[in-house]
């Protein structure tokens, strides 16, 4: 089984398969433009050591995943934020970490990762009024009070019925 | 421990942290010093302190492996890439993290204290070797630390520590990232991020994110008008941006070009664009206004009033780009403007269309409206003389066919009368239209069993079907190949639209039909100019379009509706059964049967079949395992019209000879909206899933019987020589009535106000309720509905069919209706035609459902 070095932004080299490597597009195109072979360490200049393993450890885990499905009505379909159990244990990480996460995947091109990432931080948002939100986000409210009024009013038309 | 003052932290954090924290690592010294200032620090920005002399209690009572290996960061970097190693397992990953935790921690502790610390405490550090100390043994260290302070200086730790703990993903990530997260978000939760701040408020009401929200919801979206109006904003910020231009241009050469632009939108076009012709040679592709527009150089400015006037918007929202300019500083997405921010230049505020459709769902579901007629009232006499048996419309116009032979064309808009259609010499019992440019065409259907084919923007008479069938023609169908027609005869009948040459397999199916003498147009006699004979290569005649191609033959009674759906019919006969038919073999592929008495309706959409029959009910079918899926049940009468669609068409709107009209809605168990996503087997409704009744509209509730102002009626009909049946209106019935005429208005709002879904109008306001009128002659109660009179049993009988109804009723048996995203419109046994407006005049909901 072929073996690439991937090179983290803190200058660790680490050893990970080809297979599992490539479900990163960046990666797999730049293997199929230097001819699917390399003894150097692919350098990863945006992701550090940790993050890189966690991200390695997230694509040998779904290496054999079919592709997935060209989701071409996905717009005229309600989202869904649900994630599989293994992912959902998978992203229970600070949010720090979830942070490097979506930008590693979003480097790397990793889009199932990406759209899991982009699922728990909406999950975060889901179902919590502006002040739960703020808390968990550290947002300072930069509104007037008025202008928060007003919006809150604006919203009503939203309310359960 | 807390009990120690913060008084003392002060004075011993300054005096006494620096020394150890710049000491030499040699923490046995330091280590009784520090001990005995253990409980010392109890403000937030001493934690460094408290870090460094926790970690000494610890060292000393628990010596860790740590200790034994007091290294360089290299080294403590290599324990850690070891622990990574063993990678997979929670616990361990998650302390690899910790590094990039500390990491930051400090760089944030170092920001805060440069930005002033009463104390010296901002110049703590933890020293080097603490910093070697293992992940773990910091991890506890720390802890420990902690939990060794008052716990206030716990809280303003934890306080300190939020922005590292808490991240603003929103704000931080690239903002596609961000978008997508949001997009992620039903509306609810998506209005809520929207007041977190201003920042997430400008990417939470992002136009995009609306949109496929509204998409999601199942709602039809006129992606035309939605295209046009963006097109239009365009156009408004490119004229600002040239107005600009032209201001600059003005002031710099000071009145040399200052003619030019003020000219061109004035003086005829062709000169206009020959003057800008030059300038714009690169733009051309563009500068015609109906590509998207990039954004305008300074040199085609002075091309743009032209475009103007060669493509003027009828849409454009007044508040635009005052909005724009005026609310930008306070709320940057103001979700009452139709209007919100781009770029360049104002886009669509999907958030308002949105929020405009989801209002006028409510009213479809509490069956809010106002309603109107066609003729309007001040132009009664634009209005048939006889009940009308048929309607449908198209975005621009509404067609009727009546028991008075005409066919009137209106404009659904301004609800007058465009042109009336003469030229059956029966009832119309049936007609389907196409105003487009390349159809623009009307089939027409009569009980004189002809069919007239209409070119619709003159009314010109193209062609007539003479005895399409040998009794009524009840219903037809057409689409780009087919036309079909069903009839009393209880065939069902398939014309070519096209013409066929030889070889076609329509063609063979079409000399068949002349084989049999089925074709009343080409006699069999004529046969040898259709086939092949010997000796010539084809025949010699092709076989113009309106031909016969198929009879359908299988239904033992008249066949009282079809639907077309590309190669397939359904149709629905009195016999009781529905049958499906493939229109390239001409057979028959399904029946299916259920209904307990004759079936006066059916729709099709490939997939389903809707059907409304004599029993009273209406039922859902399963194309595919023809297994009835759903049973409406609430009409008192037959069940003469019925329409499935709406979102996830959940909707099913029908209407019958109780005079009423039912509003469905397919919802589950909680009364929401069932999507249709999840059925059972054979596409049945899950469980909990039913159709119900959600508002009954009445004709009677929203037309006065026409004896309010029949004077009216009957004077602007002599007047305007329409109507010969007016003149003979008895002259008692001339008199002023007792009830005042309906206000101009074509609203109802006091009617509306009282409305309720399940109002019986023998209980409406006084108003709205005049007493019962003896029938006036022109819509003599029983008009025995030719096309379904085969449907009922006995002898029909209005008094006695209609048992449960007072007897004055019987005038508003409702014979077809059609709704799409706001309106209803009906037609019954009275003239007029009745519409609802479920926008219930909603200035908002008027302005976005052009995008519905």
């Amino acid at each position: 089984m072929a073996v690439i070095k991937l090179l983290s932004s803190d200058n660790v080299e680490i050893p990970v398969e080809k297979d599992v490597a490539e479900r990163s597009v960046l990666i797999k195109n730049m293997m199929e433009d230097i001819g699917g072979h390399i003894d150097d360490a692919i350098p990863i200049p945006n992701v550090n050591e940790a993050v890189l393993r966690k991200v390695i450890e997230w694509c040998e885990h779904h290496k054999s995943d079919p592709a997935p499905p060209t989701d071409e009505d996905s717009d005229s379909r309600k989202k869904s934020t649900d994630i599989e159990e293994w992912d959902q244990k998978f992203m229970q990480v600070d949010q720090e970490m979830l942070f490097e996460i979506i930008l590693a995947a979003n480097y790397l091109d990793i889009k199932p990762l990406l759209d899991v990432g982009c699922k728990t931080v909406a999950n975060m948002i889901k179902g919590k009024s502006p002040e739960e939100i703020r808390k968990t986000f550290n947002i300072q409210n930069d509104f007037t009070p008025e202008e928060e009024d007003q919006i809150r009013r604006e919203n009503e038309w939203a309310e359960d019925r | 421990m807390s009990s120690h003052g913060d008084s003392h932290s002060d004075r011993y954090s300054s005096t006494h942290s620096p020394p150890i924290i710049t000491s030499p690592p040699n923490f046995f010294a330091l280590s009784t010093p520090v001990f005995s200032s253990h409980h010392i620090p109890s403000q937030a920005s001493s934690s460094a302190s408290s870090a460094s002399s926790s970690s000494l209690s610890l060292a000393r009572t628990e010596p860790g492996p740590s200790l034994k290996r007091p290294g360089s960061p290299l080294l403590r970097k290599t324990q850690s890439f070891k622990l990574d190693e063993g990678y997979g397992e929670g616990a361990e990953e998650s302390q690899s993290f910790q590094d990039s935790h500390l990491d930051s921690q400090e760089t944030v502790r170092g920001g805060q204290y440069h930005s002033g610390s009463p104390s010296g405490a901002a110049d703590v550090k933890v020293p080097d070797w603490m910093m070697e100390l293992s992940d773990d043994v910091r991890k506890e260290l720390a802890y420990k630390l902690v939990r060794s302070l008052p716990t206030s200086a716990i809280a303003s730790i934890v306080e300190r520590l939020i922005p590292v703990l808490h991240l603003d993903f929103i704000t931080l990530l690239p903002s596609e990232l961000s978008l997508q997260i949001l997009s992620y978000l039903p509306p609810k939760s998506l209005l809520n991020a929207s007041l977190a701040s201003r920042t997430w408020r400008k990417f939470a009401m992002e136009p995009r994110l609306w949109k496929g929200l509204y998409r999601a919801e199942g709602w039809s979206l006129n992606e035309e008008e939605a295209f046009a109006f963006e097109r239009e904003m365009r156009g408004e910020s490119k004229r600002k941006l040239q107005q600009d231009a032209e201001a600059f241009v003005r002031s710099r050469y000071n009145g040399f070009n200052g003619a030019t632009p003020g000219a061109s939108s004035a003086d005829n076009m062709s000169t206009a664009a020959t003057a800008g012709s030059e300038t714009r040679s690169t733009m051309s592709s563009f500068s015609n206004g109906q590509q998207p527009t990039p954004p305008t150089s300074f040199q085609s400015s002075h091309t743009t009033p032209d475009e103007e006037d060669l493509y003027p918007s009828p849409f454009v929202p007044q508040h635009a780009n005052p909005v724009f300019l005026a609310s930008s500083s306070a709320d940057p997405a103001n979700i009452s403007s139709i209007t919100t921010f781009g770029l360049t230049h104002p886009r669509l505020n999907w958030a308002f269309v949105f929020r405009n459709r989801k209002k006028l769902e409510e009213n479809w579901r509490q069956t809010k409206y106002v309603s109107f007629q066609m003729p309007d009232p001040a132009y009664a006499h634009e209005g048939h003389s006889e009940c009308i048996y048929t309607i449908q419309h198209s975005a621009k116009y509404l067609l009727s066919g009546s028991r008075d032979r005409s066919i009137k064309v209106w404009n659904i808009h301004t609800r007058r009368l465009v042109k009336s259609l003469t030229g059956h010499e029966g009832s119309v019992l049936c007609l389907q239209f196409d105003d487009s440019a390349s159809e623009d065409v009307i089939f027409s259907g009569s009980s004189d069993t002809n069919v007239i084919v209409w070119k619709f923007s003159t009314g010109e008479r193209l062609k007539t079907i003479t005895k399409a069938h040998s009794e009524s023609v009840l219903n037809l169908r057409f689409n780009k190949k087919y036309v079909v027609t069903c009839s009393k005869d209880k065939f069902v009948k398939v014309w070519s639209r096209n013409q066929m040459q030889f070889g076609e397999r329509e063609f063979d199916a079409a000399v068949r039909q002349i084989q049999l003498g089925n074709n009343r147009l080409i006699e069999p006699s004529q046969l040898p100019h259709y086939i092949q004979l010997a000796g010539h290569s084809r025949p010699t005649k092709d076989l113009p379009p309106l031909t016969l191609i198929h009879t359908l033959v299988g239904h033992n009674a008249a066949v009282n509706a079809i639907q077309l759906n590309g190669d397939e019919v359904v149709s629905a006969s009195g016999d009781r059964s529905i049958k499906l038919w493939d229109l390239k073999t001409g057979y028959c592929e399904k029946t299916f049967v259920g209904h307990k008495k004759g079936i006066a309706c059916i729709q099709y959409d490939g997939v389903k079949i809707v059907s409304g029959s004599s029993d009273r009910s209406i039922r859902v079918w399963d194309k595919t395992s023809q297994a009835e899926i759903a049973r409406l049940e609430g009409h008192e009468g037959l069940v003469r019209t019925v329409q499935a669609g709406g979102p996830f068409n959940a909707r099913i709107v029908s209407g019958g000879y109780d005079e009423t009209i039912r509003i469905w809605r397919r919802e589950d168990e909680n009364g929401d909206l069932d999507d249709g996503e999840n059925p059972g087997i054979f596409g049945s409704l899950r469980n909990g899933v039913s159709w119900r009744t959600t508002g009954i509209l009445r004709h009677v509730n929203e037309v006065p019987p026409m004896r309010a102002h029949s004077h009216i009626m009957a004077a602007a009909a002599a007047a305007a020589a329409v109507n010969a049946a007016a003149l003979q209106q008895p002259p008692a019935q001339q008199n002023p009535p007792a009830v005042p005429p309906p206000p101009p208005n074509h609203g109802n709002p006091a009617l509306n106000a009282a409305q309720n879904a399940f109002i019986n109008h023998n209980n409406a306001p006084p108003h709205a309720q005049p007493p019962p009128p003896p029938p006036p002659h022109f819509n003599i109660a029983p008009i025995p509905p030719p096309n379904v009179q085969q449907l009922i049993p006995q002898p029909w009988n209005p008094q006695h069919h209609n048992i449960t109804a007072p007897a004055p009723q019987n005038q508003n048996k409702v014979f077809k209706l059609q709704f799409d995203a706001r309106f209803v419109w009906c037609c019954s046994q009275d003239m007029r035609i009745v519409g609802w407006d479920f926008a219930n005049n909603d200035p908002d909901i008027v302005d976005a459902s052009r995008f519905f």
